[in-house]
């Protein structure tokens, strides 16, 4: 072991409360509430954010969708592939769609 | 719809819609903060600046840690109308923005039941909306069918249709002949075909109590306001989607009054570069370089260095007149836009006028009408409501099997008919009990463990009265080693005068007897009710129905019996045990075989006891001497070994007949008439003839109904 090895004790029980605390409060703020503003969650701006910046309009041609999670996932959502392609598929099923999706494939 | 997953990303495509384009407008002026992403390399909104009322339109659900949240979908339109009619009176109530904003909407229609949970959840952002899918019936051919045309949010119809076929099967629902799903890309259309005899609204409401087509959704508005989660009404959420909205609109105003201001100066700059031409023109053929040219500009003609850069690449094209008077138009259109937005910036008013201008728009481009119906009647809709009160026959059969069937099906016979069947029944199994009772009454069902359990008469399985009926632990809940010992039909339970003034009279094996008020039987439960405390090694026998002034008596297997006025049996609670109406020799062989209720002003009734082994006799009832209960009681019949013990009591009239079965199966059938009245302490006849080995199991009486020669109904078994 080396000398300038540090090492900080730390009370098993104190450690997971915090821990525990951290990550609630990153579940409620980053992942599973929308934000009263624009009603979204973290996932589905990005999705938007990501589609905009990639120049999927409606009135531009369809994008291949993959090519659009891997922008999304490269860029802004450090996650799975299937949250960002899910929360697309939810964002194409809306009362009133954000997102147009064709099962055309070519 | 049908719960089928997406296809994989690799085979589809995808755009912004028009609709999601708003969510994103003006996102490129500064409208939202960006905050860096997770490696610091690009940046990403921390909001979208949208004009679109996503939250309460499209809804939300999350589950986070120690909190979720459960946000229904809104009409776009009636959202819009809120948000204006919030703009106009900041300090409108939410029962005004509710006239605006009705109830949720969802995208897959239906209709929202009940009104109270609609309400909880917009006042206090916590509620519960029940919606039923949309139904009609059509009727075919005589058959009714019922149609489902939508069905509720999130419901997944294929479970749906399979949930259903399971309560048909497991005949929870009865009625359903036949379940198909015919939707297509038109639309849903599940058709759920009726059985001849069954209501088609019975049978709907009862899809809507044990399916999802009828489903509750519970509201539960928690969202960010910024970054901290709260519970939000209906106000809440609108209130904070206009201050949003304010501040969008106020950075977007700064960023074009920044963008004017600076085009404003370059203009200004061409504009005196144009007043000065010639000058100009010679600075810049004169000037070696650029950066000395510029330079000139500069110091020459007061300009910053942005208006010397853009004249210096202004092309020379616009030096003509009419490009230059239209760098003057520019200019001052500029000015106008300039004063414009600094009013915007420094009046509210103005911002909020933009707010509504705004949210109007996005109303006519995208509204569309309310798709989710809205039924304000609260409860449910009464089953009973729909059930014709009518007369049926209900038949109950020795081994339990129960049925109802409608009066009509006995036809009237001519004198001397041969009558016709009243049940088919299994082999060794026969009608026990028949008799003609309205749909709406109640049946009470009473078990060996003291028991009750209710059933309505229309909740008796209808059928023809060829066919044997249902059994009766199939219809209530009960354990198993239980058996149904007695039922009791009550027209009314809400009738005061009849439930105050009638008892119901248990008999347990072990001589108890206790009486109860009829009106602690009228509050049914499904898991049923104690009527009576079983003591240990005891069971209940007999219940019955009397007016109080009804006279009992009960018999034991030892051939005495007693006869007591049930008045002195005073009225108990449901969970008492009673009091001792017969003691039992201590031979510990003796058991209580049957008790009866007579009315001692019916001149007709005889007691009726039959042994063992196959004797039997009737005897006047003023043969059995009046005494206390709790009593050893008089001798009913002498037994011996010839006889058998005593095996049952009936109180019988002359026009009554009996199903004796054997032990070894076999049935025998009588006329009570053939019995002769004899004394009591006597032997009695033998009623049939019994093998050796062999012993009687049971004896019935027979519901003989109207005997021939009558021009009613007649009612008969073969």
């Amino acid at each position: 072991m080396a000398d300038d090895q540090r090492i900080i004790s730390v009370d098993i029980e104190n450690q997971m409360k915090t821990s525990y605390i951290d990550y609630s409060m990153s579940v409620i703020v980053s992942r599973a509430l929308p934000d009263v503003r624009d009603g979204l969650k973290p996932v589905h701006r990005r999705v938007l954010y990501g589609m905009e910046e990639l120049g999927v309009q409606a009135n531009k041609a369809h994008k291949k969708s993959a090519r659009i999670v891997g922008e999304v996932l490269g860029k802004y959502h450090p996650h799975g592939d299937t949250s960002v392609y899910d929360a697309m598929v939810r964002m194409a099923q809306n009362l009133v769609a954000a997102i147009s999706i064709s099962g055309r494939s070519r | 719809m049908d719960g089928d997953s997406p296809a994989a990303m690799r085979y589809t495509e995808a755009r912004l819609s028009k609709v999601g384009e708003e969510l994103l407008e003006d996102i490129d002026k500064d409208t939202v903060d960006f905050r860096l992403n997770f490696d610091d390399s690009l940046e990403e909104p921390t909001v979208l600046p949208t004009q679109f009322p996503n939250l309460l339109v499209n809804g939300a659900t999350g589950i986070a840690v120690g909190m979720a949240t459960n946000m229904l979908p809104h009409n776009l339109g009636e959202v819009c109308d809120g948000i204006i009619a919030t703009v106009d009176n900041p300090d409108i109530t939410i029962p005004e923005l509710m006239q605006y904003i009705k109830a949720p909407d969802f995208p897959t229609g239906g209709t929202i039941f009940g009104y109270d949970g609609v309400r909880e959840g917009f006042e206090t952002g916590r509620g519960r909306v029940v919606v039923r899918g949309k139904t009609e019936i059509e009727e075919t051919g005589g058959r009714e069918a019922i149609i489902i045309k939508e069905i509720p949010f999130q419901v997944n119809k294929a479970h749906l249709v399979a949930k259903i076929a399971e309560l048909v099967n497991e005949e929870k629902i009865a009625g359903i002949s036949d379940v198909r799903d015919e939707s297509d890309r038109n639309g849903i259309r599940v058709v759920i075909e009726i059985k001849k005899d069954a209501i088609a609204r019975v049978v709907l409401s009862q899809l809507f109590k044990y399916t999802p087509l009828q489903s509750s959704y519970g509201v539960n508005n928690i969202a960010l306001v910024n970054g901290r989660p709260y519970q939000l009404n209906l106000k809440d959420l609108i209130r904070e989607f206009i201050k949003f909205r304010l501040e969008v609109i106020v950075r977007r105003t700064r960023y074009e009054l920044r963008k004017a201001e600076e085009r404003a100066h370059i203009l200004e700059g061409l504009l005196i570069a144009l007043d000065h031409l010639d000058e100009v023109i010679a600075l810049i053929r004169a000037s070696a370089t650029t950066d000395i040219a510029k330079e000139g500009l500069m110091s020459t003609f007061n300009l910053s260095e942005i208006q010397a850069k853009a004249i210096l690449e202004m092309r020379l094209q616009r030096l003509t007149g009419l490009e230059r008077d239209k760098i003057r138009e520019e200019y001052a259109e500029l000015k106008k836009l300039i004063d414009e937005l600094n009013s915007i910036l420094d009046s509210e008013e103005k911002q909020r006028g933009i707010v509504k201008a705004e949210t109007l728009d996005i109303k006519n481009r995208y509204a569309d009408p309310r798709r989710t119906d809205i039924s304000y009647a609260d409860g449910e809709i009464n089953i009973e409501d729909m059930i014709p009160e009518e007369d049926v026959v209900v038949t109950i059969s020795h081994l339990g099997y129960i049925k109802r069937t409608p009066v009509s099906e006995f036809r009237i016979q001519g004198r001397g008919g041969r009558g016709s069947r009243g049940a088919k029944t299994r082999d060794e199994d026969f009608i026990e009990n028949m008799f003609v009772a309205g749909t709406h009454n109640y049946l009470l069902l009473f078990t060996s463990a003291g028991r009750c359990y209710w059933l309505k008469v229309y909740e008796l399985p209808e059928a023809t009265k060829g066919s044997s009926g249902r059994v009766i632990q199939n219809l209530v809940n009960f354990p198993a080693e239980e058996k149904v010992k007695a039922t009791i039909i009550i027209k009314s339970l809400s009738d005061e005068e009849f439930i105050n003034n009638n008892y119901i009279i248990f008999c347990t094996k072990n001589g108890m007897i206790k009486k109860t008020l009829v009106e602690e039987f009228s509050r049914p439960r499904t898991n049923g009710i104690n009527a009576i405390t079983i003591n240990e090694g005891d069971m209940l026998l007999e219940a019955k129905l009397t007016s109080g002034k009804d006279e009992i008596v009960i018999a034991n297997k030892e051939g005495r019996a007693i006869r007591f006025s049930e008045t002195k049996v005073r009225p108990m609670g449901r969970n008492a045990a009673g009091v001792r109406a017969i003691t039992l020799s201590e031979t510990g062989n003796d058991a209580v075989i049957g008790m009866v209720c007579v009315n001692p002003e019916d001149p007709n009734t005889t007691i009726l006891v039959v042994s063992e082994k196959g004797n039997g006799k009737r005897t006047s009832l003023d043969d059995y001497r009046i005494t206390n209960r709790g009593g050893k009681g008089v001798k009913t019949m002498n037994l011996s070994d010839k006889t058998g013990e005593l095996i049952t009591i009936k109180s019988v009239t002359e026009d009554d007949q009996l199903m004796i079965t054997n032990k070894s199966g076999i049935i025998i059938r009588m006329a009570v008439k053939d019995l002769r009245v004899m004394g009591r302490a006597t032997q009695g006849v033998r009623v049939i003839r019994i093998d050796d080995g062999d012993s009687i199991a049971d004896v019935a009486v027979v519901y003989e109904g109207e005997t021939d020669g009558t021009d009613e109904a007649e009612i008969t078994e073969e």
